[in-house]
């Protein structure tokens, strides 16, 4: 089954007329009509054309006659709340960045002065247009790009702090000059912090400006660090492979093994998989064609295990084990994780 | 009751562990028995009736089950569903593993003539 990929608008606002029609057209040949593009000159033709649309991004020159851009992104806070804005300037200093970051900005970069470095902007507006807040999962929900983010900062050789957030999972990276200096996450420091963090399939995200770590944990040039990164997420996902999942692999059995097709008696195959933080946000998703769904089936079960606590004195709900002729399902919902794992096969019952 | 039921219900129980059991029939109404102080019949009944409601709420998500589980901190519910909708509950007490003596008495209950 085809994927239905949503299509991304972006309204792109800045005085120089020339440089809207250039990017205009370099972007929609980039994205390959994937993205609706949208121009303004000004703040007004801006909040008008905000006024009947809705765009995933607004992109903001700073330096604007009448009403500049921090001052019009300060506007848009307050006219446009959760608007996603991007600054993007032809000329920054570190004091006009940090306003732009303290007045709500996204990202702040620099128009730029070479054909490869309109890739990059391109890559990291693409990768934010992505990272809306997915209706029906409480408005947490962000896919961020964060490997982009951090490419951008470094390939900028800017100086901030990253801030990433789940509802469990709180870190910081901090990048000097372009450098990756140090992460943490919870007790974790070190690359091992950043790897982790890197590996997070949704959460949120704040650029700040930078500020001294504790301690600088982190040596090695950013892009073998975010290599390395990509690579241990790979091997993540490779150790789930089904073929890799024998009898071994799946969790003993309260309920009988059941009459099921395609694998011979006592073998199991892990067909799907989706984990999530308690507050909802899914950490890891495997061969979920509907991921909504399944959400939507964990929330179920807690809302009904929860009705049949107030019925009988049972104590805490642990999980729900599903026997069905193909295999088997388990949902666990617990106070810091909600677990859906669909397995077919048949196991021997341990005890 | 049928006469296939009454036999079932009277060979397996009591069986340690279990603490109470209830059958809803065809017709929606049920058969209980239930051990010690733990649950009054009334209690398993309402609670077999949203066991069996959630069971049906999985068909909206694609999933047929035979048979379910729920684990809690203190007790295990297993549930049997019948072709001809009729249901059976086991309560179990968690802390004893006796889990594997109920899969024969599921089994069985699922192939058991008209209820």
């Amino acid at each position: 089954m085809g994927e239905i990929i949503k299509r991304k608008s972006f309204l792109f606002v800045d005085d120089d007329a020339e440089f809207l029609a250039g990017i205009q057209g370099l972007f929609s040949e980039m994205a390959r009509g994937r993205w609706d593009i949208f121009a303004a000159e000004n703040h007004a033709q801006a909040l008008a054309l905000l006024a009947k649309l809705h765009v995933d991004v607004v992109v903001l020159d700073i330096g604007m006659p009448m009403m500049d851009g921090i001052q019009f992104l300060q506007l848009l806070g307050r006219t446009h709340p959760g608007q996603p804005v991007v600054m993007l300037t032809g000329e920054t200093t570190e004091e006009r960045r940090k306003a732009c970051l303290e007045s709500g900005a996204a990202l702040v970069m620099e128009k730029p002065v070479a054909a490869g470095g309109f890739a990059t902007i391109f890559a990291a507006l693409d990768a934010l247009a992505g990272a809306q807040p997915q209706g029906g999962f409480r408005g947490m929900m962000r896919r961020v790009g964060l490997q982009e983010v951090l490419q951008l900062e470094c390939l900028g050789r800017k100086s901030s702090v990253l801030e990433i957030f789940t509802g469990k999972v709180r870190g910081r990276v901090f990048i000097c000059e372009g450098s990756l200096v140090h992460a943490d996450c919870g007790a974790l420091q070190g690359e091992v912090a950043l790897y982790g963090l890197l590996a997070l399939r949704g959460g949120e995200f704040n650029l700040l400006p930078y500020a001294e770590p504790p301690r600088r944990t982190i040596k090695g040039h950013w892009e073998s660090l975010l290599m390395e990164a990509a690579r241990l997420k790979d091997e993540g996902q490779e150790f789930l492979e089904p073929d890799e999942a024998g009898p071994g692999a799946a969790e003993p059995g309260q309920i009988p093994a059941a009459e099921t097709e395609g694998l011979p008696p006592g073998q199991v195959r892990i067909e799907e998989i989706v984990l999530c933080s308690g507050a909802g946000e899914v950490l890891y998703a495997w061969e979920s064609e509907s991921l909504e769904l399944r959400l939507r089936l964990l929330e179920q079960i807690e809302q009904q295990a929860a009705q049949l606590g107030s019925l009988v004195p049972v104590g805490r709900f642990d999980r729900l084990e599903i026997l069905t002729p193909e295999g088997r399902i388990v949902c666990q919902v617990q106070p810091d994780r909600r677990l859906f794992v669909r397995r077919s096969g048949t196991i021997a019952v341990a005890v | 009751m049928s006469e296939a039921l009454q036999g079932f219900l009277d060979r397996s129980l009591p069986l340690p562990g279990v603490v109470a059991c209830s059958v809803r029939l065809v017709d929606r109404s049920f058969v209980s028995r239930c051990y010690g102080d733990w649950f009054a019949p009334a209690q398993v009944e309402q609670a077999l009736s949203r066991l069996a409601l959630a069971a049906d709420s999985l068909a909206y998500h694609g999933i047929q089950p035979t048979r379910l589980c729920w684990v809690f901190e203190h007790v295990r519910i297993h549930l049997a569903l019948r072709q001809d909708a009729a249901c059976l509950a086991f309560f179990v007490e968690s802390r004893l593993g006796t889990d594997h003596k109920l899969e024969g008495l599921l089994e069985e209950f699922a192939g058991l003539p008209a209820l």
